[in-house]
């Protein structure tokens, strides 16, 4: 179960992109200022709308993008920006990924045999009967068929749920720590991703693998979260246990989520925001919500919030919020 | 809401002519829509929804057939319709957003030139300049600055191309509206105001919706009554009032309301995956569709294809008595 181990730490991660036209150039911040650690078995997902920046930061932990500025540890060993394929493979060793779309992420001329085998020889170097034994447990593990004609099927050959499942067992053929799950579960069908979201559960209380679990969803970031963070235009708005989040949420952006999110109440009219996306240039101020948000005061135009602790949990982003403390 | 039924759907199936025969992708479907109704549809992927509404809109594509039942708007009888008939009566009688429609929007005409085409098109005696004062109009119901009819598509977040593509859907004041899956792409918040927005216009033109989602607490916090499709079928119809999710429920659809997590769930709430997987249209198995699937199946379920049940205003499709029924809600999966 969750331990006190910190096994990802990520402090102050600033992701910058150049965007506009040549003599129009100009940076966007996606990510800003983000921090967090994740423990040992410990889950943290991340949620917040399409362009917050949630992608952003799992594929800056495992190497796809660069940091511009700040910090990843993993395991207190610096991670951040890793150069060459030598240190880029140690890192994948104990960090994978899991994408949205589990077609994608599979080579289509490749069975699933292959799939396996070719990362249980490479990562843990099993041969002969232990690989044969390895290929076994990893496909129990995963809730697949171990027959040899299925092993035997190619990746189009299979559902979304199998070949979630392929894609997962692929992961943990590293035997990784830490996993990022970016949106896993989103692209399959209703009736089977309670199975993927059960077996991530799995995973984590089994072999104390912890996650960075990205998601639209906030009754799936409870339920498989134990921490919850909220991000808008890639700043963190609100962070703490999933059901201080869910249950009482303190910021405005994020009770907007939930009472807008089905199976909240009756539809009923959420107030009327304006609906243009955040400002993500690198020059922006104040708070990155403020354009939306039903409580703006001039302060909130001005400058930014800082993330302040409400209870030892649980910290929030937000003027209107801190403001209530004093009072 | 009107008793008056607007669309009545009487044992309508639809067949796709595919290579390896016909894969009945609707079957059997009785449904009626009443004035002023919004009637949910729920299932999962490939269980007949858009096939269903692209019937009812005469816009099957090539390959599929009507191959039995009937259609009837009112007193028209939808089926049979063809030629100029049938052109004027889609989006005058009928309009429909399709799966996907942020992306239907002309990417090299302004929004404005677009409502004008559409709306002189139904209407020989309209002027560019009535159109044009019709269309700031419509905009102005979906909450959208009339400037923005200088726009083009790539210039609008899809939160504004959704509500265009519906204030074109309403723009000649049709008595159904057919929405399919109009905001899956959108964030909650965009979805939610754009959801409000139309049932208040619903509320004040008295147009029915027939409304398609895989969501189904979405679906039965906006309609009256949601209609649930597995395999071809439409498998349970009822009633959403109240807690749709503690009503009683076909055995599948009680599976998929346990298979996802809920908002408002309290720890010890598990979720539990319906076991197998989604049936194929040109193998569908005999007796309930359902039944290899299902945790409560009998003997006659693999035989006999099950009578309808009414309990609580939901009729359901399944050979489990009616105290077999109830007993769902507390059984476990
Ligand atoms: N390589 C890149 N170059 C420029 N901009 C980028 C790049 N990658 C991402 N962005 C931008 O950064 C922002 C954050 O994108 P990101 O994919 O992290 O969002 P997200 O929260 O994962 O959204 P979604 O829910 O849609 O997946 C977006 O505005 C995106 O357009
Ligand atoms: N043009 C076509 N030719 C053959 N089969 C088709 C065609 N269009 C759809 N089908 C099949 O008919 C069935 C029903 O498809 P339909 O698009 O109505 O499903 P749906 O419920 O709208 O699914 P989704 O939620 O994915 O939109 C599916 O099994 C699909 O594969
Ligand atoms: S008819 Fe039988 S198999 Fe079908 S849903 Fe009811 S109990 Fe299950
Ligand atoms: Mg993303
Ligand atoms: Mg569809």
């Amino acid at each position: 179960m969750l331990g006190d181990k910190e096994i990802i730490k990520v402090e102050d991660l600033v992701v910058r992109f150049e965007v506009g036209s040549r003599g129009n150039k100009d940076f966007i911040v996606p990510v800003d200022r983000v921090n967090f650690t994740i423990h040992e078995g410990e889950v943290l997902s991340l949620v917040g709308e399409s362009g917050s920046g949630k992608s952003t930061i799992g594929r800056t932990i495992v190497g796809f993008e660069r940091a511009y500025s700040g910090k990843i540890s993993l395991e207190n060993k610096n991670v951040t920006n890793l150069r060459g394929q030598g240190k880029l493979r140690m890192l994948r060793s104990s960090i994978q990924m899991i994408f949205q779309d589990p077609f994608g992420s599979l080579n289509p001329v490749k069975t699933i045999e292959q799939h396996l085998t070719y990362v249980l020889k490479r990562h843990q170097k099993l041969r002969g009967n232990a690989l044969h034994k390895g290929l076994e447990d990893l496909l129990t593990l995963v809730g697949l068929p171990n027959d040899a004609d299925a092993i035997r099927k190619y990746p189009y050959e299979l559902s979304g749920g199998q070949r979630q499942r392929i894609a997962i067992a692929r992961a943990l053929a590293v035997q990784p720590k830490f996993i990022v799950a970016d949106e896993p579960i989103s692209m399959l069908d209703v009736s089977i991703r309670a199975d993927i979201l059960q077996l991530l559960n799995k995973l984590k209380n089994e072999l104390n693998v912890s996650f960075l679990f990205i998601t639209h969803d906030l009754a799936s970031a409870r339920y498989f979260g134990d921490r919850v963070m909220v991000l808008y235009g890639g700043r963190v708005m609100e962070t703490g246990s999933s059901n201080s989040v869910i249950n009482q949420p303190l910021h405005p952006y994020t009770q907007l989520l939930i009472e807008s999110s089905s199976g909240y109440d009756e539809l009923k009219q959420v107030e009327e925001t304006s609906i243009e996306a955040p400002n993500l240039s690198y020059r922006r101020h104040g708070c990155t919500f403020a354009h939306r948000c039903p409580f703006v005061m001039e302060e909130c135009k001005k400058s930014e919030p800082p993330l302040l602790p409400v209870t030892e949990d649980h910290l929030v982003a937000c003027y209107k919020v801190h403001k209530g403390d004093e009072a | 809401m009107s008793d008056q039924v607007l669309l009545d759907i009487q044992n309508l199936s639809v067949g796709y002519l595919t290579r390896r025969g016909m894969a009945q992708a609707v079957q059997n479907v009785n449904l009626q829509i009443k004035k002023n109704e919004i009637v949910g549809i729920v299932g999962e992927s490939g269980c007949g929804k858009s096939t269903l509404a692209n019937a009812v809109m005469r816009l099957l594509p090539d390959g599929a057939y009507i191959t039995e039942g009937s259609i009837k708007l009112e007193d028209t009888d939808i089926v049979t319709l063809s030629g100029e008939t049938l052109r004027k009566f889609r989006w005058q009688e009928i309009a429909m957003v399709f799966q996907g429609a942020m992306n239907v929007l002309n990417p090299v005409k302004t929004v404005g030139s677009q409502f004008q085409h559409l709306l002189m098109a139904h209407n020989n005696a309209m002027t560019k300049a009535q159109a044009l004062e019709r269309a700031k109009e419509l905009l102005r119901l979906v909450r959208i600055d009339e400037n923005r009819l200088n726009s083009y598509a790539h210039e609008l977040s899809g939160g504004m191309r959704q509500r265009i593509v519906i204030a074109m859907a309403i723009a000649l004041n049709p008595k159904l509206v057919i929405l399919d899956e109009p905001t899956t792409a959108l964030d909650v918040i965009v979805q939610r105001s754009i959801l409000a927005q139309i049932v208040k216009l619903k509320e004040e033109f008295g147009f029915s919706i027939m409304f398609i989602s895989h969501d189904f607490n979405l679906v039965a916090e906006i309609s009256n009554r949601v209609a649930v499709m597995y395999a071809g079928r439409m498998i349970e119809l009822g009633s959403s009032t109240g807690k749709w999710g503690e009503h009683v429920h076909h055995p599948y659809t009680k599976g998929l309301i346990r298979a996802v997590p809920q908002l408002r769930a309290t720890d010890t709430d598990e979720v539990i995956g319906i076991p197998g997987s989604l049936p194929s249209l040109l193998s569908l198995p005999e007796g309930c569709k359902f039944h290899p699937r299902c945790s409560f199946a009998k003997d006659i379920c693999k035989l006999q294809s099950p009578p309808i049940q009414v309990i609580d205003e939901i009729q359901m499709e399944c050979h489990l008595s009616p105290e077999e029924l109830r007993d769902l809600n507390h059984a476990r999966g």
